[in-house]
Order: C-alpha cells, then sequence, then structure tokens
C-alpha cells in the first residue's frame, strides 16, 4: 500500500513538474503571468468546481429537468414519475395507463409536466378526458409561467353545470388570482369522453371538442410555458400529445356531401354493389353484396375528420371507408362500420390484397332502421371513432395515413344522407396533392390529383349570338382520324377563327392575344363521335390553353363542352360546357402540377355518355357526363388569357390512346380492382372469393375494337364461372356493360348486358362439351358487334351490344379463378 | 510509546465522551419513552441509527436516493445544499447503500475532523487552554447532537473552520478549497469568502478600525501589488456556491430555486428584529408547553450568542464577529425557531467561551449547563419532539 502510495505521488509529482516546465516556457512569451504556484492553484480549484458539479449532474440531477418540449410529443401515462411532475393540488396517480385526479370537494387539482413549449411556436396540444360521475370541470391548462403556474395561466376545460348540461370554458388567471372567463360555450355532444384540442398561436388561440371547434380567436395574456391537467372532482386524462401547428390559418370544412342536391352524389365512384341517388340521399340498395363500397374520387385527406349520416334500409352492416389508397379500390382502405353478424361495429383495415385485418370491435345497440352517425378523426398515426357522439376507439394505429374516403355497407342496404370530411386543425386545409400517385401496392394506380370543391373561376362568356347550330353528320373518331397539319391558310386547312388572333407559324397553330377569356378557332370540317381528340402546346404567356369539343356549332362557343388551364393560374385544369346562350357552366376542376412553359399534351376521350380528361398521359378525371347535351360534335382549340403554341392536334377512336397489343398482366398499368380480392402475380390474375358473384379487375384499357382472350381455369364447384365484362362506361363499375363468362362450373356460356342499375339481362348462351375446368376464352369486339371463341371454336358471332366502347375487364364468378396468357390486342 | 499530540488527543477524547453521552442518552430515551406513532422510521433494522435520522435527514436521504426535485409552491428538496447528500450517496456503497448508516458515518467522522481543526485555530488564536475547553464546549453544547445526526452540521463546521484554519496560516490554495466544499454544504457556506478575504486584508496589514488612516490604505495598496494572486485564488471560494446555483438553472431553469422553495416552510423575511420582538412576545404571552419551551431556550441562546458579539469583535477581530452575526441574522429574519441548531456552526462564539473559561467558574458553569441540556435535548430529540 505504501508503494502504491508513494508511486502515485510520484507520478503526481512528475506532472506537476512537467506543467511547471510548460508554464515557465510559457512565462517567457507572456512575462507578466503569474507565478506557477498561482496558475497551478487556480487550476487546481477550478477543477474541484468542474468536478463538483459533473458530480451533481451524476449523482443528484432529476431523470426529469425542466426543459423544452421535443415536438412532438406524446404521453401515454405508462411511465411516469409524477414526482418529477409539478402537482400543486389535487391528488394525481397513474392507473390503467391514464392520469387520474381523485379527490372531490371543492378545490381543484392541477398538475403540469415540466416541460416548456419552445417559446414563439404555435403548437396544438391534446388531450382525452373522461369525465367521471362526480366530475364537475375537466380540462387543460396551458402557458402556465413557470414557477409561478397556478396563478398565472391559461386555462380550458369541460364545466358540468348540472347532470344534462356541459359548456366549454376558456379563460385566464388574472393578476389579482381570479379566473377570467373569455369564452363560455354549451355543449350539445351527449357523452362522458372528449377529445380536447388547443392551438396555440402567436397571440391567440382556438379549442376543438371532439373536433368540431368551439372556440375561436381569443387572445392570449401569457406567453409560452407549460401545459398542465385540470380537475375539479374526479377526471381521468389519456394520450396527451403536443405538436406544432404549423398552419396558422385552420382550414373550413373540405368536403360536404350534394347528394340533396340535382344532380347530387358528384365525384362519387361506385365500386361495387348497387349504388345511386335517391330520394336525396346516396344508397346503396344491394343488400346481398359483401362490402359494396363507393369511393368518392375528387379528393385525398389526410388529417382529418370524417362524418357520415345513413339509416340501414336492410340488413346492417353500413359504415365508413378512410384513407383509401385509390378511391376505386377498397384495398389498403380503413374501414370502420357496423357489422353485418352481431350487433357490434368493427374496425380494421384492408390489406393490398384486399384482405380485412380487424383492429377492434364494440358491442352496439342494434342499428335497426334509426339514423345513426359514424365519425373517425383520422390524425398523424391514428384514429379514433365516434358512434352517435360516443366515442367507441380512440388512438387505433393508422396503416394508410392519408387517402381517399368512401362508404360501404356489407350484406346491408343503407342510405347515406350526409357525408362532409374537414382538417383536424392544425393540419393543412389543403387536400393532398396526389398527382404523383397515392400508393397502391399490387395494382399500379394512375394518379389521380385531388379536385377541390371551389368553383373554378367561371370562364366570360363570349359575345352572345342567335344560335343557328349546323346540322352535320359525325363521323366516328376511329374511322376517320384526323392529324392536324399547320400550313397555308387557316381556313383552307378548315378552321375557322371565332375570336381571338390565330395563326399558322412555324408548322404550330399559334393564338398570341392574351388579353381575352376563351378565344377560339374550330375545325369545321369533321364534326366526330365517340372519338378521342390530343392536342400538344406550350405557353408562352399566361395560362389558359385547352380543347373545346362537341361543338354544335362552327360559329360560337354554345353548346360546346371545354377542357383547358385555369387562366388563373397555372396548376388547375378547368372542364365544363356553355350553356344556350354561351355561358360557361363550370363541372368541376383538378390541381395538376404548374405548365409553366412546358410542352403538354391534353387529352379528351368522348364516348356515348360521358368524357375523360387526360393531362400529359395522366387521367385527371373520368366519366363527366354530357351536361351540355352534346355527345358529338366539332372540335376546337381555345385559349384564355394566353399565349399559346399548338403543335399537335389528333383525333382518332376512343382506344387510340390504348392501342396496341397487351400480352401480360404488368403490361396493365392502370388496372384496377373494382371487386372481389384479386392477386396478381407471375402473369397470372386469381379471383379468391369463393362467394357466388360477379367480380371484376378492370385492364385499364378502354376500346372499341379489340381481342381480348385469356385462359381461365375455374375450381371444382358447379356454380363458378369466368369471362370479360367488355364496354364498361364507368372504371368501377359494372353497371353499364357487356358480360360474356362460363358459367355452371364450365357447363357453359352466357353474354348479357348490365343495366346503369346492375341488373343483368341475358343475350344468349350455349353449352361447352366436355368436364375440363381449363378454357381459353377469346372475344372479337368491334364497336357494338362480338364474336366469342371458346377454345378457339366459335360459340357466337356478331352479337349485337348496345355500346361502341369502354373499359375492358377480367370476370369472375365465385372463385378461385385463374386467368393467365391474357392478351388484348387493340385496334381502336 | 510516543505521546499523540494534544490536536489529535483533546478533540478525540472530547468526541468520545459526549458521544458516549449522547448515545446513552438516546438510548435511554428512546427505550424509556413512548415515540408518538406515524413518523418516519429511517432504517427499520437498526432503532439506534433511526435515532439520529429526524425532519430535515429526509430531505438528504431523498436527494441522495431521487436527486433533486423542485415544486413551486412546495417544500422541494432543492432547498438543501449538495455537498452532504452527495457524500452519503458516493459513500454509501461502503455501507452497503444503506444511507443513514452512512450519513452516520459521515457525520460522526468529519465532526472528529472539526473538532480537530476547531482546536487547531483556537491554539493558533487563543492558546492551547483555550484550545482544549473550546473543543470542549462544541462537543457538548446542548444541540451537538446534531453533529451526529444525519445532517449537515458537522460537514459545515469541520469545512468552515478548516478554511478559516488554512486562511489563518495563509494558506490560500487550501483554505479555497475548503472555502469551495463550505458553501457547496450550506447556503451560508459562502460567507467563509467574506472571512477569508477579511484575513486577507488583515495578513496585508489592513484594520477596519484604521480605516480612517492612510497608511492604512498604503499597506494594502502594497500588500495587492504583491499579492493579488492570493485574491484570486480566495475569489473562487463562491464557486461551491455557483455550482449548485448552475446545477439549479441547467435542471430546473430557476437558479435561485433554492431560495425560492422557502417560502413554503412558512418563512417570511420580516427581519430578525421583528423575529426576535416577536418571540420575546411569545414568551412573555404565552403558557408553558412544549412550543414555549422550545422558544424559550432558542431567544435565550440566541440573544446570549448576541451578547458575545462586541466581545469577539474585541477580542478575535471584526471579521470573526460579523461572521458570527450574519450567522445568527440571516436565519433569525424568518423564523428564531431553529436557532439553536445554527448556533453550532458558530465557531468564533465557542472560542470566546472558552477564553471566559479560564474562570473555572464559568468553565464548570458552562460544561454543566451544556451537559445537562444536551442529555435532555436528546431525550427530546430522539422521541420527535422538535428542538431544533
Amino acid at each position: 500500500m505504501k508503494q502504491i502510495l508513494k508511486s502515485f505521488l510520484q507520478k503526481l509529482q512528475s506532472i506537476f513538474v512537467k506543467f511547471d516546465a510548460m508554464l515557465n516556457r510559457l512565462r517567457m512569451k507572456i512575462p507578466g503571468l503569474p507565478s506557477n504556484k498561482v496558475l497551478l492553484s487556480a487550476a487546481g480549484l477550478l477543477v474541484v468546481a468542474g468536478v463538483l458539479f459533473v458530480a451533481l449532474q451524476v449523482l443528484v440531477a432529476p431523470d426529469q429537468p425542466v426543459t423544452t418540449y421535443t415536438l412532438p410529443y406524446t404521453q401515454n401515462f405508462d411511465d411516469v414519475n409524477l414526482k418529477r411532475w409539478f402537482s400543486q393540488t389535487g391528488v394525481w396517480t397513474i392507473r390503467t395507463g391514464t392520469l387520474q385526479q381523485s379527490v372531490g370537494g371543492e378545490e381543484s387539482g392541477q398538475v403540469h409536466i415540466p416541460l416548456k413549449v419552445p417559446e414563439d411556436a404555435a403548437y396544438h396540444a391534446s388531450v382525452f378526458i373522461t369525465l367521471k360521475k362526480d366530475t364537475r370541470q375537466a380540462g387543460l391548462s396551458f402557458n402556465a409561467q413557470y414557477p409561478e403556474l397556478l396563478p398565472k395561466q391559461h386555462r380550458v376545460y369541460i364545466s358540468r353545470i348540472n347532470p344534462e348540461t356541459l359548456e366549454l370554458v376558456a379563460g385566464y388567471m388574472d393578476e389579482t388570482g381570479a379566473f377570467i372567463t373569455q369564452a363560455q360555450v354549451p355543449l350539445t355532444i351527449n357523452t362522458t369522453e372528449f377529445r380536447l384540442d388547443v392551438y396555440v398561436y402567436g397571440n391567440s388561440y382556438l379549442v376543438q371538442v371532439n373536433g368540431q371547434r368551439m372556440i375561436e380567436n381569443r387572445p392570449l395574456y401569457y406567453k409560452n410555458g407549460m401545459i398542465g391537467f385540470y380537475a375539479l372532482g374526479p377526471a381521468v386524462f389519456d394520450t396527451y400529445k403536443v405538436t406544432l401547428a404549423e398552419n396558422q390559418n385552420p382550414g373550413d370544412m373540405v368536403y360536404t356531401s350534394d347528394f340533396d342536391q340535382e344532380p347530387g352524389g358528384a365525384g362519387w365512384v361506385p365500386i361495387s354493389g348497387t349504388w345511386q341517388i335517391a330520394s336525396k340521399q346516396m344508397m346503396q340498395s344491394d343488400a346481398i353484396f359483401v362490402d359494396a363500397a363507393i369511393g368518392y374520387e375528387t379528393s385525398t385527406f389526410e388529417n382529418y375528420t370524417l362524418r357520415a349520416t345513413f339509416t340501414h334500409v336492410d340488413g346492417q352492416g353500413a359504415g365508413l371507408l378512410f384513407n383509401m389508397p385509390s378511391p376505386y379500390s377498397i384495398n389498403g382502405a380503413h374501414l370502420v362500420r357496423y357489422s353485418n353478424e352481431t350487433d357490434s361495429v368493427i374496425w380494421g383495415y384492408y390489406d393490398a390484397q384486399g384482405v380485412f385485418t380487424r383492429q377492434g370491435f364494440v358491442d352496439a345497440s342494434p342499428a335497426d332502421k334509426e339514423t345513426h352517425t359514424l365519425q373517425v378523426f383520422s390524425g398523424a398515426d391514428s384514429y379514433d371513432v365516434f358512434l352517435d357522439d360516443d366515442m367507441i376507439a380512440r388512438d387505433v394505429p393508422l396503416v394508410s395515413i392519408q387517402g381517399a374516403v368512401g362508404l360501404i355497407t356489407s350484406r346491408s342496404s343503407a342510405a347515406f344522407s350526409y357525408v362532409e370530411a374537414f382538417p383536424l386543425f392544425g393540419a393543412t386545409s389543403d387536400p393532398v396533392a396526389a398527382l404523383t400517385g397515392t400508393q397502391q401496392p399490387q395494382v399500379t394506380n394512375t394518379p389521380v390529383p385531388q379536385a377541390t370543391q371551389t368553383q373554378a373561376p367561371a370562364a366570360e362568356p363570349t359575345k352572345v349570338v342567335a344560335a343557328t347550330p349546323v346540322t352535320v353528320e359525325a363521323v366516328d373518331g376511329g374511322s376517320s382520324p384526323y392529324v392536324g397539319v399547320f400550313d397555308g391558310k387557316l381556313s383552307d386547312a378548315g378552321w375557322r377563327i371565332i375570336n381571338g388572333d390565330w395563326k399558322f407559324a412555324n408548322g404550330n397553330f399559334e393564338q398570341v392575344k392574351v388579353d381575352g377569356f376563351d378565344y377560339a378557332a374550330v375545325y369545321t370540317k369533321t364534326a366526330f363521335q365517340n372519338f378521342s381528340i390530343q392536342t400538344g402546346f406550350s405557353h408562352v404567356e399566361g395560362s389558359g390553353a385547352g380543347i373545346l369539343f362537341n361543338m354544335p356549332n362552327t360559329d360560337r362557343l354554345a353548346g360546346a363542352s371545354m377542357v383547358r388551364y385555369s387562366d388563373k393560374r397555372d396548376n388547375a385544369i378547368v372542364w365544363g360546357y356553355f350553356d344556350a346562350t354561351g355561358v360557361y357552366k363550370n363541372q368541376g376542376y383538378a390541381d395538376v402540377p404548374n405548365a409553366g412553359a412546358d410542352r403538354h399534351t391534353l387529352r379528351v376521350v368522348s364516348g356515348e355518355k360521358s368524357y375523360s380528361i387526360y393531362l400529359d398521359d395522366r387521367l385527371i378525371v373520368q366519366a363527366v357526363p354530357y351536361e351540355s347535351g352534346y355527345s358529338m360534335g366539332y372540335f376546337g382549340l381555345v385559349t384564355s388569357r394566353a399565349h399559346v403554341i399548338y403543335d399537335e392536334v389528333a383525333v382518332d377512336g376512343v382506344g387510340a390512346v390504348f392501342k396496341g397489343t397487351y400480352e401480360s398482366m404488368d403490361g396493365f398499368t392502370d388496372q384496377r380492382i373494382v371487386s372481389g380480392k384479386w392477386t396478381i402475380e407471375n402473369n397470372q390474375a386469381v379471383q379468391t372469393v369463393v362467394d357466388v358473384s360477379d367480380y371484376v379487375l378492370n385492364t385499364g384499357i378502354q376500346a372499341s375494337e379489340y381481342t381480348v382472350s385469356a385462359k381461365i381455369t375455374l375450381p371444382e364447384t358447379s356454380d363458378s364461372g369466368g369471362g370479360f365484362v367488355i364496354h364498361m362506361n364507368e372504371r368501377g363499375s359494372k353497371n353499364n356493360s357487356y358480360i360474356v363468362r362460363l358459367k355452371d362450373g364450365g357447363k357453359g356460356i352466357w353474354w348479357g348486358s348490365i343495366n346503369d342499375e346492375g341488373n343483368f339481362k341475358g343475350q344468349g348462351s350455349s353449352p361447352i362439351a366436355g368436364t375440363d375446368k381449363t378454357f381459353t376464352l377469346r372475344l372479337d369486339v368491334k364497336l357494338d358487334v362480338l364474336s366469342i371463341y371458346v377454345n378457339d371454336v366459335e360459340i357466337a358471332r356478331n352479337i349485337a351490344i348496345s355500346s361502341q366502347e369502354g373499359w375492358i375487364g377480367l370476370l369472375s364468378y365465385g372463385g378461385p379463378v385463374i386467368f393467365e396468357d391474357v392478351k388484348l390486342e387493340v385496334e381502336k | 510509546m510516543k505521546r499523540l499530540p494534544d490536536w489529535v488527543t483533546v478533540p478525540l477524547l472530547a468526541f468520545v465522551l459526549s458521544r458516549l453521552l449522547i448515545f446513552g442518552a438516546g438510548i435511554l430515551g428512546d427505550t424509556m419513552l413512548p415515540t408518538e406513532e406515524g413518523h418516519w422510521v429511517a432504517d427499520e433494522n437498526s432503532p439506534f441509527l433511526s435515532m439520529w435520522a429526524k425532519w430535515d435527514s429526509q430531505y438528504y436521504v431523498d436527494i441522495a436516493t431521487n436527486g433533486y426535485w423542485f415544486r413551486p409552491g412546495l417544500q422541494s428538496n432543492v432547498a438543501f445544499f449538495p455537498l452532504y447528500p452527495m457524500s452519503m450517496q458516493v459513500l454509501a456503497k461502503f455501507f452497503d447503500g444503506n444511507l443513514i448508516m452512512t450519513g452516520f458515518v459521515v457525520s460522526n467522522v468529519t465532526f472528529l475532523g472539526g473538532l480537530i481543526f476547531f482546536y487547531l485555530l483556537t491554539e493558533l488564536e487563543l492558546g492551547s487552554d483555550s484550545a482544549r475547553r473550546a473543543v470542549y464546549y462544541l462537543a457538548f453544547f446542548p444541540t451537538s447532537f446534531f453533529f451526529s445526526a444525519v445532517y449537515t452540521e458537522s460537514m459545515f463546521v469541520f469545512l468552515s473552520i478548516a478554511t478559516m484554519y488554512f486562511a489563518r496560516k495563509h494558506q490560500w490554495m487550501w483554505a479555497a478549497v475548503f472555502g469551495i466544499l463550505t458553501a457547496a454544504t450550506r447556503n451560508l457556506g459562502i460567507l467563509m469568502w467574506a472571512l477569508c478575504i477579511w484575513e486577507w486584508l488583515r495578513s496585508q496589514g489592513w484594520a477596519l478600525l484604521a480605516v480612517h488612516k492612510k497608511e492604512t490604505w498604503l499597506s494594502l495598496w502594497d500588500g495587492f501589488k504583491r499579492n493579488w494572486f492570493d485574491l484570486v485564488i480566495i475569489s473562487l471560494i463562491p464557486l461551491g456556491m455557483l455550482v449548485f446555483i448552475y446545477f439549479l438553472k441547467v435542471n430546473f431553469d430557476r437558479p435561485l430555486a433554492f431560495i425560492e422553495v422557502q417560502s413554503a416552510w412558512g418563512r417570511e423575511n420580516v427581519g430578525p428584529v421583528a423575529v426576535l420582538q416577536k418571540s420575546i412576545t411569545g414568551l412573555l404571552e404565552g403558557e408553558v408547553n412544549k412550543g414555549w419551551l422550545t422558544r424559550f431556550w432558542n431567544v435565550s441562546f440566541y440573544l446570549f450568542f448576541l451578547a458575545l458579539v462586541p466581545f469577539i469583535w474585541y477580542r478575535l477581530g471584526e471579521g470573526y464577529a460579523i461572521f458570527v452575526l450574519i450567522m445568527l441574522f440571516v436565519p433569525s429574519a424568518s423564523s428564531i425557531g431553529s436557532i439553536i441548531r445554527y448556533l453550532l456552526t458558530q465557531f468564533p462564539a465557542f472560542m470566546m467561551m472558552a477564553w471566559w473559561g479560564r474562570d473555572d467558574r464559568v468553565d464548570r458553569a458552562f460544561n454543566f449547563t451544556f451537559a445537562t441540556l444536551l442529555g435532555v435535548f436528546v431525550v427530546v430529540f430522539v422521541n420527535w419532539i422538535f428542538v431544533a
């Protein structure tokens, strides 16, 4: 021991000697330096102080120092040392993952978390509160000024005036210690469970209860500070979150249903089942269907509330879809609905293959024929569910955090009277831009940019003249295609200027005037029907290039349909028509990438009943009805407050876009599941739902003249079938289509049409010999004529069908049905 | 066998004898008299150790166990300085994690160290006879059982006296080391900085009563030019408190939290005069009960120590006198309730008493009074009756 000590002291001495020498060298450079003894002593004392501080931090520092929140912050009350919190009054405990105040009486309880909100940061605090029988008040204190947390704070709380009456109160403590009420709002929500949200901005705050804005724009008297929980009487607090509130201006409601208007249901696309507007409600009338769904394709949403009011007509099983990767499929979507099997409400999600995973359920009284409201708060990473204002699920993890919304019924029929979606405040009020594509695993989805509900600025009407419509024969686009050549004189080329300054220049067609709306030039030589028209153009100045089509006149815009860039901003496309008096009526618009000075292609596919719009080969909107009343006519070019150069104009058949041969499922890049559960891999499409019903996979191809074939293998059941559905009017529904399919387990084949109510009307059938379960089915389609081949044997020839073009899909009846070697050759 | 020097034997004997009295009285009091139920039992396995952990001990144990915490408006443990509980925490590993045992050992060991330095300092100031008496007066003072309890008194006494001793020896480096540690033990430890400055001034020929003389300042200036670096060293003493203040700032954003929480104990700064006046009035008008007796002893000893101040000034110098005054006035600005414990740290007063004890009658009076009261107070203390 002595040796060790001696050796240690010797080492210490040698260190001091080295330091001494170093300091002596330094003193030679800095003559005024104090003596080594002084310097070393001072250094030694500083070391002592340093060691003392380190020891303090290591040994006795609190495990939760008073610091600033790291946002986002979530407190689930699972592992909290309440001793570290500033609990001034009341008795606070942690029980079963909740924070509880358990003392009654006249004195309120408060506890504050020892964290401060960053100075000058706009933030959002939320907490779930459960009122107990004896709860008199419960809520949050915020902007509490540490350390004077109680006397200097804002406070918002739910107050129970009497057993039936609740109100929301907000205010602050003044310098005399009195609580000053800034707002007092009755709460009509009949529940004991609440979500309280407080949004604090620079100098004001707003309060939401259960997603509804109750108090807004109240001035702040205290700057950012601490947040705490407040209760007078026992109360339970759960899942407390603080995030930055990035949006200084919480948006208004984003979507409200128009089911009570004529026509109603704009933007809603049936996925399966029978959906229609009836009695001012969106009704699904097929009570046999499992998961009959409809999607809203116009917008996608993130961080929002979705609410629907509905009544069951038959059975029980209505509900909501939300965060749908595609409005045309339930795959990947979240679901909340009444169970069709038990008296309960279930929630969960569909995976990419359409397999449903239930995340939870709650027993509920039978829905019967009463009106109910289902509501979902879809947040950043979780969602809450309310049934008739009662919270039935809280903080359920989200698998898909944003997407489209929809309605669903399962083995029931229901009427939805009202649907609305609006943002959770603090989130962006704009619907999520989806032009780059929302997620849809397995099935590639053509991205659909969101369309807002705001009316596009109406184009100023052109000069109204007496209508003298030109009556011409319209030709099918496919039979008489047109390619514009911009040389020579406009009139020789068949173009007529209605207004504006149009000219051929450098092989292009140019409009140079920027000071007016809807300058138009019309191609007068041919009127078209069932066509697609494509233009290529660039903006030189302004924004407003577009297409006129189905024009009944060549000298005016009255009756014409139009689609063009908005002249107000270059990141929106508008579409609509001019009425008989030449006044523009907007049918919709969508946000798109900025046009800038880049070249773009705009294409309209005009079918019998509706038209679709593509921008740069991306589908903007489909199945827009002809509100103008004209489904054929002349076409033209239009600009509005823009200088535009058109370098391409071409008209062809409806299927011209899709012309070509598709020999694998991978080739159908825009395929989508309409109904059923489809697995697509190894160039095979398999529909797996065994229940006997029609299940459709849309190839995403629409055409009017083509051959489609596939090797179809049916299961051993005696009632299964498989085939094709053609000439579908809508991509997401088999209504208004024509089907050809094997039936009775392959013992026969039949064909016929499905009307717009979804009812099948058979046109013909034929038995098939043999007991094999694998068949090759081929259809030759030329406009409204169809021929059918099974195993290369002609079954029927030149069948007349009612429509001439449309989407093409695979059809399964029951399952599992396997489609292999799918081949589609599109002429037009 | 070589005889141990007096600065070892005298303090050691005083320590042993006083502790025997205290422990004996404690055991007697704890065994023979009933204790009120519901009090904190510091060590379930050792009633003996539990005797020496009362009242404020809980805070030191809490700090050593859970670290510091601060709740505005509540009696938070940030009111207590860190060195003592940190020592408990660090040394507890040698005692199987038993904080009460550790605190007990730390208190007693540092008390012995304090007695040794007190002997040396007093010998320096007044000679060895006075040093011997001073040590005994301190060891047998009526509240000297606090030196064995889980309290900071012993550590503070040890560090503060050591600081002063080294300052008197003009070993400024060591004075500063002990001064920093003193300042980290209790809030009034910062006074050692002032005491060291005063000693430095004195060492340069400066005296308060001679401030009107030019030579005083000239001498001081010369001394400053030669020895300014010693002032630099001394000026680092407040680091002990500043480190704690910085720690409070970092962890609670309240650098002066230890002051802010005083109000949670009902302490209202009204000034020592008002407090004394109120206490005396209470004595005159109140009836004799536990509270009255506590107040009586506190007021009596307070006035006695106050009366010592001019004598200390005369005999030992203004520095010591001002030190005692401040140590009296600061705690009594809000309450006189624990004065009889705070007096333990006012070592110049014990030095003064020791000087008076040259007279045998005075010496015997002090010894008898102190020892008797010590025995009584121990019995009271171990039964959870508030002494100080």
